[in-house]
């Protein structure tokens, strides 16, 4: 009986060691990167892929996010240390229509607890941005905010029309 | 004819044997009559007070009583206060209060005469009245882009509390007269906890070490108490 138990408190003491609570698992939301769909002006329920589509930091050109990749969509993260982050978007880099225009997007940061292991995630709340031609003219004619809030990547928070 | 009379001597004498070793436990009773000293026992657990020293995030302290109201079942108590700190980097807490365990212990171990040493198995009702402190984080980006945003604003959060059962296993000794020592082992089910606002208690003073993905938690106690006999029967 007392050797059986002896057997038990070794045990609890080797379980007792590490839980799944110690790393925060990749499949946690965490802070959410700010997700932009492109779309046709004309067809605006349609998606329109973006030639050379690059974008970089305002403050930053050595950072860019994407390089001259053609998509519909990007995922781009926003600064939780300020309440504005400023990008370059970039049409068609190295082809006849380049154009860029300015995005600056303004927010308030909300942080929001998760769990043991990955502590807080950073919340966007009252997203707005304003849209700059630079110095050639504007590519983005429209862009609508679907989502003030921006707490998850499931849907796009804002769509670009061009 | 002489040996069929010893045969059946031997055979009456060996049959006989039994019927009369059987009769022995009922006709001899033992009449000497050890009195059995009981009362309140008080102590504290040991590892509480190691772990202080060891642990620079831990510090606590955990009185104990029982008294035992029948042969076998003693009414058990422990009161405490706990204070934990946790330094991860994208989090920095602390949690601190007091405990109150209530229950009874249940002695399986049946001893020789003079001997009070117990194999035993208890339940307990928790009740943990606390504070969640937030002394500083860092917001969990997987995005490495801008360099990682460190908040400090010390956050408190009083007057939580919470409830649980636990399920104890141990075993105690008497190591000289009228003073015990006693291993336990604790399985704990949280019933409910008031939880602070946008944040959560990771550590409830008496629950010890909550969990995100379960209600269970386990724990383990090391005894030293001292018997005041109050009674000898």
């Amino acid at each position: 009986m007392i050797k059986n138990i002896f057997i038990l408190i070794v045990l609890f003491f080797i379980t007792n060691s590490c839980t799944r609570d110690d790393i925060c698992s990749g499949e946690t939301p965490t802070t959410p990167l700010l997700i932009i769909t492109f779309n046709d002006s004309n067809n605006p329920t349609a998606r329109k892929s973006v030639t050379g589509l690059t974008v970089r930091l305002a403050n930053s050109s050595a950072l860019s996010f994407f390089k001259n990749d053609p998509n519909d969509s990007i995922a781009i993260p926003l600064n939780t240390n300020s309440r504005t982050t400023s990008f370059i978007i970039i049409r068609d880099i190295d082809g006849p229509t380049q154009n860029s225009d300015t995005i600056n997007f303004s927010y308030e940061n909300n942080a929001v607890y998760i769990n043991r292991a990955c502590g807080f995630k950073n919340n966007f709340i009252g997203l707005d941005r304003t849209i700059g031609e630079g110095n050639d003219g504007l590519w983005v004619l429209r862009s609508t905010i679907n989502k003030t809030t921006v707490e998850d990547e499931i849907e796009a928070h804002i769509t670009i029309f061009h | 004819m002489k040996l069929k009379h010893i045969l059946l001597f031997s055979i009456s004498i060996w049959f006989a044997s039994f019927s009369m070793k059987a009769q022995e436990p009922e006709t001899v009773t033992d009449t000497t009559n050890v009195p059995t000293k009981y009362g309140l026992r008080i102590g504290i657990d040991l590892s509480k007070p190691l772990r202080t020293l060891i642990d620079n995030n831990y510090s606590g302290l955990e009185i104990v009583a029982d008294y035992r109201i029948s042969k076998k079942f003693y009414a058990a108590a422990e009161l405490g206060n706990e204070s934990m700190q946790y330094n991860e980097t994208n989090l920095s807490s602390k949690f601190s209060g007091s405990y109150i365990k209530l229950g009874v212990d249940y002695n399986s171990y049946v001893n020789w005469v003079g001997m009070h040493n117990e194999i035993f198995a208890g339940v307990r009702y928790g009740f943990a009245t606390f504070k969640d402190e937030i002394i500083g984080y860092q917001i969990y980006n997987t995005n490495q882009t801008y360099p990682p945003t460190l908040i400090l604003n010390p956050q408190e959060f009083s007057g939580l509390n919470a409830h649980w059962a636990e399920f104890v296993l141990g075993i105690r000794t008497e190591v000289f007269n009228n003073l015990f020592l006693s291993v336990n082992l604790r399985l704990k089910r949280l019933i409910t906890d008031t939880k602070p606002e946008n944040f959560d208690n990771l550590f409830i003073p008496g629950y010890q070490k909550t969990n995100d993905f379960s209600k269970f938690g386990a724990g383990y106690g090391y005894t030293i108490s001292y018997l005041i006999p109050l009674f000898k029967k």
